[in-house]
């Protein structure tokens, strides 16, 4: 569509567009209302499937054990805190007056407003949204399926073959709770992903392997050039830590924001921003670092032994208190990890080694971008030096974490999107965590913002 | 006065006097060529490859510290001589030339210091330092060649090695080495410049046209020329001549030597499309085309022997490992890491795992397929999975 049809149609959509900000806000509050029950009751209810999925997963995927029991802990105590009532609730709080989303409409728009006035114009109730999941991390595809079904949109999803059972599991109990609608279709193979007009695509994933994907979909004539994808591919964050004192009072949540699954997922930190040298907290690094692989071990233990009946039994308790797990590693992630170590070693770089984990302290000027799971930066450097740093990494970084009790205290880095973020909330996000910075919800109901 | 007194050397770190006088004994060929050169050590004659290497890892094992404490914490001593002849030595990522002092260090055995035998170096012999290319906010590669009499040997070696020992003319098209002391490359080709008995070698102006006549004239006299460039020059000069509407058709008897640098801030192609490129623009055939490996790390060059295909002079060993673990070589056709064995480098580190990725044929020839970039596991990455 031309530039001049786009501004046509936007001025005309305009009183439409407002209507619909205003009638969303009343359903989605009823829809989180009730989404959020439902999930809750997959929880709980035995006969929800849970309890199979996982067992599936934990003999049929990468994920271990102590992960997943700590994502669906994780998950369910966010739910029954209310978080998608209250991510709704955000999102119409914070919508000032129509006159904003008129503005985007305003026919002295700039080019990149006409285009995004035009995808407000283009998303409507039941609107088709295709997911593409990633699998990294148990269920870490589940906040955009919340996202579609609170927009009040169709979803589609094509499902991570390394979570394959999970994801299902849920969206078939949902169906038997009345979200048949809205949840129209889900799959592991992208050949059977139905043609359905998709409006728009969610894609958590890196920047290199977006074109393949888009590639093939718009090969198979499931999608078409003009569909608008949303892609997600920060693959790190940063913790600050202010002081000493601070890494030792807060180290089991600072070894959870570094080591829990594994290191993956771009809410694990990989780089560490602090005024203190590495070398000064060498001992309380290392004690902390054994202890989590020492906990770990022995609970990894209980686990493979027990039979999946008993497991089940004690899933619940399970849920409760998921330690951080060993596996995950492989031979060569190990071997290269020797590698790593020698070459520390011999440019007397200082580092921090406990089992397959380092920490290496880098010059703040050549700090890399991680990009290994099991090795994690360390810079000493003050909160004004930070706000370089994040201007540096730019998209690859996620979000910035905060060790001590007042997170206000770090100075704001200039981009807008970055909260600053206590470290207890690393692995354990409220669902309506930002991804990239990007509100999802708020992505795919523009008319709301 | 030694040139060792006017290097700003380490503190000497220490080894037994017994593994000193093990390693004196094991290797004569290697303590008389250093203390006497007659010939590089890296030329020597009497010695096969593996021989002259196994010498050399122990030399370097006990001078060098930074390559010690590598082989160390991979658990080789310098008793490992003769594990070099099953298996390569560790190999050191080149980013340690960033991160650290990569050269041979002088050493004390007992009491008794013993330097890196240089001391038959003329008084006014100064050590080369090469950095690699880089703003200064890049972190930069950092190569102190000790003796350059060694470095000469090797890029005229290397040279003759693969275009044999008939004179040429070098045009680079390049800025000049004299403003750029820290070029290694730049060093090479006013080495080559300087051996050009018609001093008719030069620098041309990066502002001007190729200046067709003048080459014709040496064509004409019966010389031969090469030009050397880096990829995006060559890029721009073909864009000049198209622009000032001067139509390049370079004599066949003309050579073009590309030296790198695909990708810039303006543009990366991939080397086929660049031969393409550069075979269009010139209006040249393809065998007029080569390429030269180097780097700042490394003191000897590999050339384009035909096509695409790199080899390395007979002293130079690469091999193409498995990022993972570089202690395993890979089979040809196998996509890797290219490692180097480079026996010119003795005063440094002769051992090199580079940051390119590359591939093998089963003639142990190369190519570079562009920089090894790690996988990235951080993050929530999404390979598109095969179906079914």
């Amino acid at each position: 569509m031309d530039k001049s049809a786009r501004s046509k149609s936007h001025q005309s959509g305009s009183n439409e567009v407002h209507e619909l900000g205003k009638n969303w806000s009343k359903q989605a509050n009823e829809r989180a209302f009730l989404l959020q029950k439902h999930l809750i009751k997959w929880f709980d209810d035995e006969q929800s499937g849970m309890q199979e999925a996982i067992q599936q997963s934990i003999s049929g995927t990468d994920f271990s054990s102590e992960d997943i029991y700590f994502q669906l802990s994780a998950i369910k105590s966010r739910l029954e805190a209310g978080d998608l009532v209250h991510w709704v609730d955000q999102c119409t709080i914070d919508r000032q007056s129509t006159d904003e989303s008129r503005h985007i409409l305003d026919a002295q728009s700039t080019d990149n407003e006409n285009k995004e006035a035009y995808r407000i114009t283009q998303l409507r109730e039941r609107s088709n949204i295709l997911c593409i999941h990633a699998g990294n991390l148990p269920l870490v595809g589940l906040q955009d399926v919340i996202a579609v079904l609170l927009a009040g949109y169709c979803y589609t999803g094509k499902i991570s073959q390394k979570d394959p059972y999970l994801l299902p599991s849920i969206l078939s109990w949902l169906i038997q709770y009345g979200w048949r609608e809205q949840i129209q279709h889900w799959t592991q193979n992208t050949a059977d992903i139905p043609v359905n007009n998709y409006d728009e695509v969610l894609f958590a994933g890196s920047e290199s392997s977006l074109s393949n994907v888009r590639k093939t979909l718009i090969e198979a004539r499931i999608l078409d050039e003009e569909t608008s994808w949303l892609n997600r591919i920060a693959s790190f964050s940063i913790a600050y830590c202010p002081s000493k004192e601070a890494v030792i009072e807060q180290s089991a949540e600072f070894m959870d924001a570094l080591m829990r699954h594994g290191g993956k997922g771009c809410r694990s930190v990989g780089v560490v921003v602090s005024p203190v040298g590495l070398n000064e907290l060498r001992i309380p690094l290392e004690n902390a670092m054994k202890n989590v692989l020492e906990q770990n071990s022995s609970l990894r233990q209980v686990n493979t032994r027990e039979q999946p009946d008993a497991l089940k039994q004690k899933n619940s308790a399970n849920l409760r208190k998921a330690k951080i797990p060993l596996q995950g590693v492989n031979q060569s992630e190990s071997s290269s990890l020797t590698y790593k170590k020698a070459y520390n070693i011999a440019v007397d770089k200082v580092f921090v080694g406990v089992g397959d984990w380092l920490i290496e302290e880098h010059p703040i000027e050549y700090v890399p971008e991680p990009s290994n799971n099991r090795v994690v930066y360390w810079v000493r450097a003050n909160q004004e030096d930070l706000v370089n740093l994040v201007e540096r990494f730019g998209s690859a970084l996620q979000s910035i974490y905060y060790l001590g009790t007042n997170a206000s205290e770090v100075k704001k880095p200039y981009k807008h999107s970055f909260d600053i973020e206590s470290i207890d909330s690393a692995q354990r996000p409220p669902l309506y965590w930002k991804p990239d910075g990007t509100d999802i919800l708020r992505y795919l109901c523009p008319f709301i913002i | 006065m030694g040139i060792n007194s006017r290097i700003n050397m380490n503190e000497p770190f220490s080894i037994s006097s017994q593994t000193f006088e093990h390693i004196k004994q094991r290797m004569p060929e290697l303590y008389a060529s250093l203390a006497e050169p007659v010939t590089p050590f890296f030329l020597n004659t009497t010695l096969n490859f593996e021989e002259k290497l196994a010498q050399i890892f122990v030399f370097q094992y006990i001078l060098n510290p930074v390559y010690q404490k590598y082989c160390t914490a991979l658990g080789w001593t310098a008793d490992d001589y003769s594990r070099c002849f099953d298996e390569l030595p560790p190999l050191l990522p080149v980013q340690a030339f960033k991160d650290a002092e990569v050269w041979t260090h002088d050493t004390l055995v007992g009491d008794t210091e013993i330097s890196t035998f240089l001391t038959h170096l003329k008084e006014d012999a100064q050590p080369l330092e090469f950095l690699s290319s880089g703003t200064s906010a890049m972190q930069r590669s950092r190569h102190r060649v000790l003796n350059p009499i060694i470095y000469d040997a090797s890029i005229r070696a290397s040279w003759q090695a693969r275009f044999g020992k008939d004179n040429w003319i070098i045009w680079a098209y390049t800025p000049g080495y004299s403003e750029n002391p820290q070029s290694s490359l730049l060093y090479m080709i006013d080495r080559l410049m300087e051996w050009d008995y018609t001093q008719e070698s030069r620098y041309l102006s990066l502002e001007e046209c190729l200046p067709l006549q003048q080459l014709n004239k040496l064509l004409e006299d019966g010389h031969r020329v090469m030009l050397f460039g880096a990829a995006f020059g060559w890029l721009d000069l073909i864009e000049r001549h198209e622009r000032e509407n001067e139509p390049l058709s370079l004599p066949r008897k003309v050579s073009i030597m590309e030296t790198g640098g695909m990708k810039t801030f303006r543009r990366s192609m991939s080397r086929v499309d660049l031969y393409e490129r550069l075979v269009q623009g010139f209006n040249c055939a393809p065998e007029q085309l080569h390429t030269e490996y180097g780097m700042t790390e490394c003191l000897s060059q590999a050339y384009t022997s035909k096509g695409l295909w790199l080899e390395s002079p007979s002293w130079v060993k690469i091999v193409v490992v498995d990022p993972d673990q570089p202690n395993k070589v890979l089979e040809s056709g196998q996509e890797g890491q290219i490692g180097i064995v480079d026996l010119a480098n003795i005063y440094s580190c002769s051992f090199m795992l580079t940051g390119d990725r590359g591939v093998q044929d089963e003639q142990g020839r190369f190519q570079v397929l562009g920089r090894w970039e790690p996988t990235s596991l951080r993050g929530c990455n999404f390979l598109m999975e095969q179906d079914g």
